[in-house]
């Protein structure tokens, strides 16, 4: 899932300093997983920016929802009333949320609230990691489970590299080498000969370089003619 | 939605609330206390001091260490409380129906409460001089004072309850009299006489039958009572029956009794008083005469038992052949067990079973004539007092459908909370018991003062801090959940099951608060937690609130207090949060403090020893770190906020 984290909060308070209302629009989705923009974080995001604002003598109003999810319209009819007499709207999701909160209400200013990080998963608590680059051409089948486009520093597609000590990245001593790891596992499984072949430059076309992406299932399209 | 009883008060025949008032005592509060224990009971006072409490035996804290000492603090609730009233004391709105009951023990007198609050007219009568059944007549004074009598005969009468004493149905007045005059009619005649062995001689003036006994030793009639008294049985009756033969000055008291020691009837602690008291017990043998010289008693032959029960559990003793064994002594008395004194019956119409006592159905309390019903302990038999108020309670709610024609409402959906699962067990932290002071066996066995003391306020908060609060845990709204598995990682008993939506079942979960603290979609509410209360207590927090103390149970005020004097001055314009574990504390609610203008906020921590929730706090120190982070962006400085652990001692400087 998406990883995502709250921004100091002087910054948020900065995006919205001229405001004398605020909507903080939360999330239920990923970033309700990921301890960033569900309902507890919305409400503390909201008192701690009208505790700022009181405390420097310019009291801030706030209005409080959570979507299910933010990245669908449907979601977020409920928002179009609230929206109404706001300065501002504080989106407390990714990236996306962010985007359409954006594109739904054209004329108000939205802001957002997270860093939207990575594609991750939780470690232990509190504890996130990314594992996916979303570069669109999955090669893990290859590389033992292991993704070195985000797990090794440098998106090593034929790794190691020479900073390779010790099973650690020569980024630091606690980032664990990715080709290390991949090597191993491969060990593990008796596929280490298949490290043998030199992987050719991949794709990247496929990824962001290629310009926005989008997805299609031709099963989903209506066929508005037949009809 | 089934509501999930915890199993004390799901041993209570009454359904106590004991849960309830131990958390009342625990904050304090000994008025909301006595009112929950009278809420179901109208003999409070008498029970905090008698009743063989079945809750005890269920409380889920006896599967950690020991149960709660709940009659201990039943009795330390009444007591601080003090006489107070009730708003469903006063008299309700006359219906014109009349009822009379006979019998003023605890199942008559509960049923002509619960009739007299719901309008009707009661009248009881009596055929003792006063009110209360045994506990007026039986009950020895050292167990019960009968000012805690009195003080519950007060509230029912009170509630416009008429008593008629000195009046013996079926010879001063009968039942077929009664049922011309009144609407309805109850039976509460209990089990007023004392059984006899049909010894060979058993008829000697010199071998008292229990009750007459009993009934005499308290009103301080004289009675001979030799030098060396033999008590025959087994049970509770017998125990006291010896109990007061010691008082009343005899040199040697022994019981006998068919059981073996751990066989025996009577409650443990009941044995293990009398023993302390000198009295000498002779188990496993049964009397088969009394023996006589010269007209006088001079023992009784007993032989020795080879089974009580027959292999189906059945009561079907068994002896050994020849082996006799002699007891001497000057005076019998024959404890084993009450029968119904069933006088009433004369000229009644009442049809009555092989037994010789009323007929009647155990399920609708109905006796063979309409309008005629039954409760107490002429109906369950003998048992605690508590089973004898449950049956009034019943025969009440019979009644009054009887009147009014419609039907008696049908029990509530509860279901009793099961077992502590074994790794929750573990973690519980393990607490003490507060022990009963009582007076030494020394300096209580030659008088008839009440020989237990009542626990003292420190002992009672610690005691009732010790409630499991079983059943008050988390739940959650699972259209709200996100299944994101914090809860099942933040909780310090594993408690939660995240498969979908979490769940938390009863058993497992302690109510400590953790999980709802740190739920990201605020999916979960905890029972234990009295979310309204907070935020109404930081609501009107103001600029003029210095301290806002978020402090957990275990640390509450008076321990605190107790902690040392320097800081009640720091206390006394505190806005107080009392949470069942540090770490139930929400980030939001620091915040809330001080936007509505708090000086400072505490969050204190208990002593390691009387935490309730081990592990509860781990991510305290966080929490304050990002609150403080926050705060200073505002510009308040860090240092008003800080957690104190009581270990580490106070005052807030
Ligand atoms: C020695 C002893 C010790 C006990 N100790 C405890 C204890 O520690 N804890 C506990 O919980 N329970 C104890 N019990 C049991 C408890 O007292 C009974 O469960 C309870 O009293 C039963 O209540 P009841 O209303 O059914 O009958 P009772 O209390 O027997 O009341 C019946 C009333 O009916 C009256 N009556 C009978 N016939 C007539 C008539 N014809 N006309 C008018 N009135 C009549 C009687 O005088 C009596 O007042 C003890 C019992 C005894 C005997
Ligand atoms: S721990 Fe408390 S709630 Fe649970 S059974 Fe014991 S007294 Fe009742
Ligand atoms: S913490 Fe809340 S949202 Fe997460 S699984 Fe538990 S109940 Fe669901
Ligand atoms: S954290 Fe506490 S309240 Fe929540 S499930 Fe666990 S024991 Fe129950």
């Amino acid at each position: 899932m998406i990883k995502a984290q709250q921004k100091d909060i002087r910054e948020i308070a900065g995006m919205v300093e001229g405001c004398h209302k605020v909507l903080l629009a939360g999330c239920g989705g990923c970033v309700t997983v990921c301890l960033a923009g569900g309902e507890k974080e919305t409400e503390i995001a909201a008192r701690a920016l009208r505790l700022i604002r009181k405390r420097s003598g310019k009291p801030l109003e706030t209005v409080t929802y959570v979507a299910t999810r933010q990245c669908e319209p449907e979601f977020l009819a409920p928002l179009d009333e609230l929206v109404k007499d706001v300065d501002a709207v504080i989106s407390l999701a990714c990236g996306v949320g962010v985007q359409c909160l954006a594109e739904r209400y054209q004329d108000k200013w939205v802001v957002p609230a997270l860093d939207t990080k990575f594609a991750g998963g939780s470690k232990e608590t509190g504890v996130w990691e990314e594992r996916c680059g979303l570069c669109g051409d999955c090669i893990l089948h290859k590389t033992g489970g292991i993704c070195p486009v985000v797990r090794c520093s440098k998106s090593i597609l034929n790794g190691p590299c020479g900073g390779s000590q010790h099973g650690k990245c020569e980024l630091g001593q606690d980032i664990d080498c990715a080709w290390q790891l991949i090597y191993d596992r491969m060990k593990a499984l008796g596929r280490l000969s298949e490290l043998t072949a030199v992987q050719p430059p991949k794709d990247w076309s496929k990824a962001r370089d290629g310009g926005p992406r989008r997805l299609i299932r031709e099963d989903l399209i209506a066929d508005e003619i037949s009809e | 939605m089934t509501e999930h009883m915890p199993p004390c008060s799901g041993a209570c025949p009454v359904n106590t609330d004991v849960r309830g008032y131990l958390a009342a005592i625990a904050r304090q509060d000994y008025a909301a206390a006595s009112r929950l224990i009278s809420a179901s009971n109208p003999f409070p006072s008498v029970c905090a001091w008698v009743c063989p409490h079945p809750c005890e035996d269920n409380c889920r804290r006896g599967q950690v260490d020991s149960a709660l000492s709940i009659r201990g603090l039943k009795r330390f609730a009444i007591e601080a409380a003090g006489v107070i009233d009730s708003p469903c004391d006063a008299p309700a709105k006359k219906t014109g129906k009349k009822v009379a009951v006979v019998g003023a023990g605890p199942g008559g007198l509960t049923a002509a409460y619960d009739l007299a609050r719901q309008g009707h007219s009661v009248v009881v009568y009596e055929k003792n001089s006063g009110l209360g059944g045994h506990f007026l007549t039986s009950l020895p004074t050292y167990r019960l004072p009968r000012e805690m009598l009195k003080r519950d005969t007060d509230r029912i009468l009170a509630a416009g309850v008429e008593a008629r004493t000195g009046v013996e149905v079926g010879k001063d007045i009968t039942i077929a009299r009664l049922r011309e005059e009144y609407d309805a009619l109850i039976i509460s005649v209990g089990l007023a006489r004392s059984k006899s062995l049909p010894l060979p001689g058993a008829d000697h003036p010199g071998v008292l039958m229990a009750l007459p006994f009993l009934h005499r030793a308290n009103t301080g009639e004289s009675q001979a009572t030799g030098e060396r008294v033999l008590v025959i049985g087994g049970g509770d009756v017998a125990m006291d029956v010896a109990r007061t033969a010691v008082r009343l000055g005899a040199a040697q008291v022994n019981t006998i009794c068919l059981e073996l020691r751990e066989q025996m009837p009577a409650h443990a602690w009941e044995i293990e008083e009398a023993l302390d008291e000198g009295v000498i017990l002779i188990n496993g043998y049964g009397p088969v005469e009394i023996l006589t010289k010269d007209g006088k008693i001079v023992g009784v032959k007993a032989q020795k038992v080879k089974s009580v029960f027959d292999p189906g559990g059945k009561f079907n003793p068994t002896f050994e052949p020849g082996e006799f064994l002699s007891v001497p002594c000057d005076t019998v008395i024959q404890a084993v067990g009450q029968v119904p004194d069933n006088s009433f019956l004369n000229q009644s119409g009442l049809a009555v079973d092989p037994r010789g006592s009323v007929q009647t159905d155990k399920n609708t309390l109905t006796t063979s004539l309409p309008g005629v019903f039954t409760c107490g302990e002429v109906v369950t038999g003998p048992g605690p007092a508590i089973a004898a108020v449950a049956s009034g309670h019943r025969a009440a709610q019979l009644v009054n459908s009887f009147l009014n024609g419609a039907p008696a409402a049908g029990p509530k959906e509860t279901e009793v909370i099961g077992p502590l699962p074994g790794k929750v067990r573990e973690l519980i932290p393990k607490q003490k018991r507060q022990a009963m002071p009582v007076l030494a066996p020394g300096s209580r066995k030659n008088n008839f003062e009440p020989f237990e003391l009542g626990f003292d306020q420190k002992a009672a908060l610690c005691e009732a801090l010790r409630c499991l609060s079983c059943g008050l845990g988390a739940r959650v709204e699972s259209e709200k959940c996100a299944a994101c598995l914090t809860c099942l990682r933040v909780c310090p008993y594993q408690a939660p099951v995240v498969g979908g939506p979490a769940a938390m079942p009863p058993e497992g979960c302690q109510a400590c608060g953790v999980c709802a603290a740190f739920c990201p979609a605020g999916a979960i509410s905890v029972a234990n937690l009295n979310l309204s209360a907070i935020e109404d207590t930081l609501r009107a927090v103001t600029e003029e609130t210095r301290l806002v103390l978020f402090t957990e149970q275990a640390a509450c005020r008076e321990l605190l207090a107790a902690a040392g004097p320097q800081m009640i001055p720091a206390l006394k314009d505190a806005a107080v949060i009392t949470l069942p574990a540090a770490g139930a504390l929400r980030l939001e609610w620091i915040l809330s403090a001080f936007e509505n203008g708090a000086a400072r906020v505490v969050v204190a921590q208990g002593q390691k020893d009387s935490r309730h929730h081990a592990g509860s706090g781990k991510y305290l120190k966080g929490v304050i770190a990002r609150a403080k982070n926050l705060l200073e962006a505002a510009g308040i400085p860090g240092d008003r906020l800080s957690l104190r652990k009581l270990d580490e001692g106070w005052p807030v400087s």
